[in-house]
């Protein structure tokens, strides 16, 4: 009787071209009990054709040491950027009954001080280890809970910002639109941490910037319905052009768009 | 020659028709001129002067559109992208007068926009208490703008900006205050405005805002008349018909075109038709209003065809890839000078496991039952547009699965059509044609727009396909009892099986096999008597009560011998 087994899923962007859109790709499979051979299948989405599909035997790429199977293939044509979300499957085919399929981000290299470039440690995308005990990491949370809370402080720090303009010029207070410069400067500077210390995905990033812009325009455009402010409509069609530009670069991407409701915490933000 | 064509626009429109037009409504709004030569050239002209003028515009734009026509006429392809001067080439003579006339409108519209942006949005609301002062109070800041917009429309002059994805943002949303969208903005606001209230009189409406080029879609409402369902633009505002769905083919039953009736398979959808249709909304940002009311009814009722100058620059937003297109705008995807979109493939659709037949029966299953329908192996080689509108989000491939044909009184029904993985219930025995249709949002696996003669009760249900789509002609095996319910003690009845059927399950197996095998069985109480033909029994009623009797009817053709076994209540009193 086949016995029962667990995988941890992963998938890591390798070579990067010119441009930085992965040439290979590797997904692995962290198997916990037992399970002799795995079937690795890649997919764009649930149900979709396979991109890449292999049974990792002991001939061919054994489970290593900590019990992870994993397998690389080139991509015929690099289009997928990292961050770039991806449907990857393991099943167990021989010794073992598991299954498991999900969605999975493509991760791409590590940031300074990152556990190193072997996808198969179970680093935490952001770098280092969750224990936060690299010598080169500074901040008292580890990655996995840093690189989020930066993500999310700098969407909301700019978020903030714009609406503090939209408002500012709407009763044309320029100490507000000040302020409301102040916020986005500081919101920029939280980007500046998050970039450095993080790997920050293209699709992730601007994700973030669209995700604010949009909801900026649609207070701003409310604020035109009651008020009949030329200078805010100005405003929100110059946010609404910026938008606009991300979402053209977004899609040429092939990255995941956020909605007008997509709440804040189902953001990627790493 | 766009520069030298737009150079020419700025000055006819500014001498003909801007200037004046701003002079006049500035002079009755009681507005300062920005340029005061121009107020004292033309202080004497009021509001009569103002339909004059605006004839005049819509004619100098109509004189510019009929040339183009009549210059690229020749030369419009029945697919594909309207051939451009090779790099290094001298353009061709009709080439030449495309580009200076695309240059003069550019060149008009942006004089318009920037002349008129100031005073246009205060004298059109002049009546209207508090917000007609408001925009007079501001109508320098909206001066600044319109200045702004209309150095975004001449950008328009070089071809590599035009082709530019963030060029597409920002020409898109600039046109909401451009003057020279105006006309068609505030039409398309209308019909937003009719589509919401309708909307709260039951009328099915769906709102998305296209962010890339700043234009509401307005799917559904009351405002769709043509026979096919598809989509229109008025500026910022995209109207789409509510029979399309969002990401699935449809399927419409009893589509009169052009005196023929067909059931027809769109393979457009409601996401695809938005690329085409925001064409528009750049080609109304770029050429103005009259441009585009110009280019809708040759459309729709001078040429009516796709190869309108006016339906080639917005479809080089889109490039379906059985239409014509000019390769101005910047397609959602890939190059430029790019390929047109790339329609899906078929895949390897099962019904119960059993691939498509071609029309042909394929599948035999017993009445009252459930099959498995299977259609996610179709892909997309570009994954566009569906793949790209909201990756994760949107499907990348839209499908649909339908019955198209059914035996008489049955209400057999696909679970979910719209899943690519679904079932489908066959309740009555008889011949089914089932189908399944792929798109990308813009075509179809296997074509643009399948088009299936609607069936008769005259024509085999098997040949109705063209071949565009996977199609599964399905038998359904029944066995069916008809006659009396009750019968005396020591009487008999005769009970009738000759409704049973397995549809026409193609041609048989064994040469003269009999395409039913009948087989009756009853309670003891109860004495069958086979006579002649199989398709009765007689039945003798021995002790007082309620008995079964049943009847099992296997299929013979098929060599699958799927049988359907039914029972019916005797009663001896």
């Amino acid at each position: 009787m086949p016995k029962i087994c667990s995988f941890d899923l992963g998938l890591n962007g390798l070579e990067p071209d010119a441009v930085g859109l992965p040439t290979r790709l590797e997904v692995y499979a962290h198997v916990q009990g037992s399970c002799d051979r795995v079937r690795l299948t890649v997919r764009q989405h649930q149900g979709g054709a396979s991109i890449f599909s292999a049974e990792v035997s002991p001939d061919s790429v054994s489970p290593d040491s900590n019990g992870t199977c994993k397998a690389r293939f080139p991509l015929p044509t690099a289009i997928f950027p990292c961050g770039f979300e991806l449907w990857v499957e393991a099943s167990c085919v021989e010794a073992g009954n598991c299954f498991k399929g999900e969605m999975l981000p493509i991760s791409c290299k590590g940031p300074p001080g990152a556990g190193g470039e072997d996808p198969g440690d179970s680093s935490p995308p952001g770098g280092g280890d969750e224990s936060g005990s690299n010598d080169e990491w500074p901040w008292p949370l580890p990655p996995l809970q840093f690189c989020p809370l930066m993500g999310r402080s700098f969407t909301i720090a700019l978020l903030l910002g714009l609406m503090t303009l939209v408002a500012s010029v709407a009763l044309l207070a320029p100490a507000g639109i000040a302020a409301a410069g102040v916020i986005i400067a500081g919101a920029f500077a939280i980007l500046g941490v998050w970039l450095h210390w993080c790997t920050v995905s293209f699709c992730n990033l601007w994700g973030a910037i669209l995700w604010a812009l949009k909801r900026a325009v649609t207070a701003s455009v409310l604020v035109v319905l009651f008020t009949a402010s030329i200078p805010v409509l100005l405003l929100s069609l110059t946010m609404g052009i910026a938008a606009g530009v991300i979402t053209a670069k977004l899609r040429s991407m092939r990255c995941r768009l956020p909605a007008h409701t997509t709440p804040l915490q189902e953001l990627p933000l790493w | 020659m766009l520069i030298l064509g737009g150079l020419v626009g700025i000055v006819v429109c500014f001498f003909l028709v801007a200037a004046p037009l701003a002079a006049a409504m500035a002079q009755q709004l009681g507005l300062d001129l920005v340029i005061p030569v121009i107020g004292i050239a033309f202080a004497p002209l009021f509001l009569a002067s103002i339909l004059l003028i605006t004839i005049i515009h819509i004619l100098l734009v109509l004189v510019l559109y009929l040339i183009i026509a009549a210059a690229i006429a020749p030369n419009v392809p029945i697919d594909g992208p309207l051939p451009v001067p090779a790099a290094g080439a001298p353009a061709a003579g009709w080439q030449l007068t495309e580009q200076f006339c695309r240059g003069a409108l550019i060149g008009m519209n942006a004089c318009f926009t920037a002349m008129l942006t100031w005073v246009l949005l205060p004298w059109l609301t002049q009546a209207i208490p508090g917000l007609g002062a408001t925009m007079l109070l501001w109508s320098g800041v909206l001066g600044v703008a319109g200045f702004a917009v209309a150095v975004v429309n001449l950008m328009a002059l070089n071809e590599r900006i035009c082709a530019n994805r963030s060029y597409a943002a920002v020409l898109g949303w600039s046109s909401w205050i451009g003057a020279g969208s105006t006309v068609v903005n505030l039409i398309g606001l209308l019909f937003f405005v009719i589509s919401i209230v309708a909307s709260w009189f039951g009328s099915r409406l769906r709102l998305v805002f296209e962010w890339w080029t700043g234009s509401w879609v307005i799917h559904g409402g009351p405002l769709h008349i043509t026979p096919i369902p598809t989509a229109y633009n008025l500026g910022n505002f995209l109207l789409v018909d509510p029979r399309l769905n969002a990401t699935s083919p449809v399927f419409l039953p009893g589509v009169n075109l052009q005196g023929q009736i067909y059931d027809l398979v769109l393979g457009g959808t409601a996401t695809g038709f938005t690329f085409h249709e925001t064409g528009h909304t750049l080609n109304v940002a770029a050429f103005g209003s009259w441009f585009h009311l110009i280019g809708a009814i040759d459309e729709n009722y001078v040429s009516v065809s796709f190869g309108v100058y006016s339906e080639l620059l917005p479809e080089g937003h889109q490039r379906i890839s059985t239409r014509p297109w000019f390769p101005l705008w910047a397609p959602p995807l890939g190059p430029v000078p790019g390929p047109s979109n790339r329609p899906p493939v078929r895949g390897a659709p099962t019904v119960n496991g059993v691939g498509a037949g071609g029309g042909a029966a394929s599948v035999v299953i017993p009445a009252a039952s459930t099959a498995t329908l299977a259609g996610a192996s179709a892909t997309d080689p570009d994954t566009f547009p569906l793949g790209v509108v909201a990756p994760g989000v949107t499907p990348a491939l839209g499908t649909l699965w339908a019955i198209t044909a059914r035996p008489s009184g049955s209400a057999a029904a696909v679970a979910t059509e719209f899943a690519a993985d679904t079932t489908a219930n066959f309740d009555i025995g008889g011949d089914y044609l089932l189908i399944l249709a792929v798109t990308d949002g813009i075509e179809l696996a296997g074509g643009d727009v399948a088009r299936i003669p609607t069936s008769s009760p005259t024509q085999l249900p098997f040949v109705l396909g063209d071949g565009q789509l996977d199609e599964f002609g399905i038998s359904v095996v029944e066995a069916r009892i008809t006659g009396p319910s009750q019968v005396a003690v020591g009487g008999s009845i005769t009970l009738s099986a000759a409704g049973s059927t397995a549809g026409s399950a193609g041609p048989p197996v064994l040469a003269g096999a009999p395409a039913l095998l009948l087989a009756w069985t009853a309670s003891p109480e109860l004495t069958l008597t086979p006579i002649a033909s199989p398709e009765e029994i007689v039945v003798q009623g021995n002790v007082p009560g309620t008995y079964s009797v049943q009847l099992t009817a296997t299929e013979q053709v098929s060599g699958t011998g799927v049988s359907h076994v039914t029972a019916v209540d005797i009663t001896v009193i």
